[in-house]
């Protein structure tokens, strides 16, 4: 049993991995766009998370109503920010378009830097019926990785309805598909794009909430998790959910286990399964083979 | 995407970052320009490097900055400019997707600073070689994963090099740690002693017109020419028989050869080197310029280095919040010239600023993918 001892704290890293990878395959899949700043809108949702926990410290509504505020927030600003920044991008080179949203992400760097403080911040597992720990094989397993795991398997859930039982789920798909011929059949791309991508900002915001009490927060952290998140959409392949979650739970199991037997190796964990994975097969896991980016 | 399907759309692919197939970029030592604008051209350069390499001695007198401190900062836009135009002939005229050319840029700087901090190397031009040659070395890993494709996938891979080469520094106490290497002196070169800010900006100055030399040249050799056809029509430079895939390798070389360069700079000119050199942000810097500038053109990148070096460096003295700003100003550039700022001329051309922005939302309507309903 003890072996088996880092497999929930793997499951719940890696469902916050999933809900980022997911946003971004969801944005990379519609639009076609590299989206740098995901790791922002991520960054904004954990600092607003913070801000409610202070108001608001403990008990089961400190952490539904900070998802709450956390999803909200960053759905409005990945809206304004859809309306001012990336419709203007959607005909660039790739390249260019990329590099237009990680000047964005450098200015939200900035801006949560001037809001909130550039030192770091942290927030206590909020206690939930008075219990922080629950002992399950001989391991203290923080109860707040079960919150983790609930919410992040409810929103893939969700999502996973939306986007194979539903008529806007069947358009994304299509567009994700072939983006002229479907509007050539009278799908709506813009709605389509607007509607994705807020979906794509709440799940960051969401992934941003459900990992703040695990992580330190300071203005680089959006920073640090694009490119976790660009690999995980590697290791997964671009545009597929699918390889979202395999990719995020394997990463966060790998990780678990490398942390406990491998220290000195846990950083290095992603990168190396990232390289190894490519060598192996190019386009990733569920990647389909027309789906690389060319610049 | 349906690109891989038709020809046409091949082409449109893979030649999308430097905008149409362009038949004079390919035609080896021609120049599409008329013997009138190259005059011109050339007068702009002249102008451009006699400004650059006099104005850092004029600022304190104008009352912008210190002596010392203006010549430091002018040091560190002229090393920006030479890292860029690196990355730039590697992204933009080579067509290779190296986000991590971080990692040449800090091996050069290490090298250098182990050679002249640690074993008394003293010769500039050696030590620049080292540094460089390192950092060739670098590129020839790098370019180990070089496969059929060299976008976006290849950009990750050279990333999570990057990060590997980041935690295998900070962790090795060989390579001093966390700590680095302090108190790197910055050579001589035939004698004169480079200690002096004054010398050593224009021993930089030097190395920036070297690179935009060797750069230039080399886009207009066969070389170069083979290197644009191989980005811009893959398939159809196999075709008439471009061993495209070495073309890439020696795209990247050269710039990871002018990356190690820059970083060997970088070791003289701070003094200290640490693992910070291998962060990611270090290798987003010059793409960011050369975006700003241009990227794929010889002057883009020094533009844009010395925009994004004045802006860093500037607004850090105004104001704690220069990351936003250096951001939205990134931002607001790229919404207004998507070729960079070298097309300003184009751009402008018969047209007026104000109508600008809307002209290019205008086109986007018109042109970009989502072709639904309005």
């Amino acid at each position: 049993m003890g072996y088996l001892s880092p497999i929930p704290i793997g499951i719940a890293d890696g469902m916050v991995y999933v809900l980022i990878a997911s946003g971004l395959a969801l944005t990379f899949g519609t639009m076609r766009l590299a989206n740098m700043a995901h790791g922002g809108f991520f960054m904004i949702g954990a600092y607003l998370l913070y801000t409610f926990s202070r108001v608001w410290p403990s008990g089961l509504f400190a952490v539904i109503g900070g998802m709450i505020l956390a999803i909200g927030g960053t759905t409005i600003l990945g809206l304004v920010a859809e309306r001012v920044i990336y419709r203007r991008l959607y005909g660039r080179p790739q390249l260019s378009a990329m590099l237009g949203t990680f000047a964005l992400m450098l200015a939200i760097q900035g801006g949560v830097g001037e809001i909130w403080g550039i030192n770091p911040l942290s927030v206590n597992y909020p206690a939930i019926d008075n219990l922080r720990f629950v002992s399950l094989g001989g391991a203290n397993i923080p109860i707040y990785s079960f919150v983790i795991i609930g919410a992040g398997l409810l929103a893939m859930v969700i999502l996973g309805i939306v986007l194979y039982k539903s008529r806007l789920g069947l358009y994304t798909r299509a567009i994700a598909m072939d983006r002229h011929m479907a509007s050539l059949l009278g799908i709506r791309t813009r709605t389509v794009f607007v509607v994705s991508f807020a979906i794509g900002c709440a799940l960051a915001g969401l992934a941003g909430a459900l990992a703040v009490p695990q992580i330190q927060l300071d203005p680089t952290l959006g920073a640090d998790y694009i490119i976790l998140g660009f690999s995980l959409l590697l290791i997964g392949g671009l545009t597929s959910i699918r390889g979202a979650l395999l990719a995020g739970l394997l990463i966060g199991i790998v990780e678990a286990y490398a942390a406990t037997d491998f220290p000195y190796l846990a950083g290095y964990a992603i990168y190396i399964v990232t390289i190894a994975v490519l060598l192996v097969r190019p386009r990733g896991i569920f990647g389909a083979a027309h789906e690389e980016i060319e610049i | 995407m349906p690109d891989t399907h038709s020809f046409e759309g091949t082409v449109r692919a893979s030649s999308q970052l430097a905008g149409p197939v362009d038949p004079a970029e390919l035609q080896p030592g021609t120049s599409r320009r008329s013997a009138r604008a190259r005059r011109i051209s050339g007068g702009i350069w002249l102008l451009g490097f006699v400004l650059f390499a006099v104005l850092p001695f004029w600022l304190p007198g104008l009352g912008i900055g210190d002596a010392e401190g203006d010549l430091y900062t002018a040091s560190l836009v002229a090393i920006g400019a030479v890292f860029a135009s690196g990355v730039s002939f590697t992204i933009g005229w080579s067509g290779v997707a190296n986000f991590g050319a971080q990692l040449s840029y800090g091996a050069g700087a290490y090298v250098v600073a182990d050679l002249a901090a640690l074993h008394a190397f003293e010769d500039f031009i050696l030590l620049l070689v080292c540094g460089a040659l390192v950092g060739l070395g670098m590129a020839l890993v790098q370019s180990i994963f070089i496969g059929e494709k060299t976008g976006f996938a290849f950009g990750m891979i050279t990333l999570a090099l990057g990060q590997l080469a980041y935690l295998f520094v900070n962790q090795t106490s060989y390579l001093y740690g966390t700590n680095g290497i302090a108190g790197v002196p910055r050579g001589s070169i035939f004698g004169f002693d480079l200690a002096s800010s004054v010398q050593f900006y224009l021993a930089t100055v030097v190395c920036v017109a070297l690179t935009i030399l060797v750069v230039g040249w080399l886009r207009r050799t066969v070389l170069g020419r083979s290197l644009a056809a191989a980005r811009q029509d893959p398939r159809r430079a196999l075709a008439v028989g471009l061993p495209t895939r070495r073309c890439k390798i020696i795209g990247l070389c050269v710039g990871g050869f002018i990356a190690g360069l820059a970083g060997g700079l970088y070791a003289m000119a701070v003094g200290v080197v640490d693992p910070s050199l291998f962060g990611w942000t270090m290798g987003a810097a010059p793409v960011l310029a050369g975006l700003v500038g241009g990227i794929g053109t010889l002057g883009g990148p020094v533009i844009g280095a010395v925009i994004y070096q004045v802006l860093s460096t500037g607004l850090a003295t105004v104001t704690t919040s220069y990351v936003l700003w250096t951001g939205l100003v990134t931002l607001v550039i790229f919404m207004l010239f998507p070729g960079g700022l070298v097309t300003v001329g184009r751009q402008l051309h018969g047209d007026r600023l104000i109508s600008l922005y809307r002209d290019g939302w205008r086109r986007i309507h018109r042109e970009a993918a989502p072709r639904g309903h309005e």
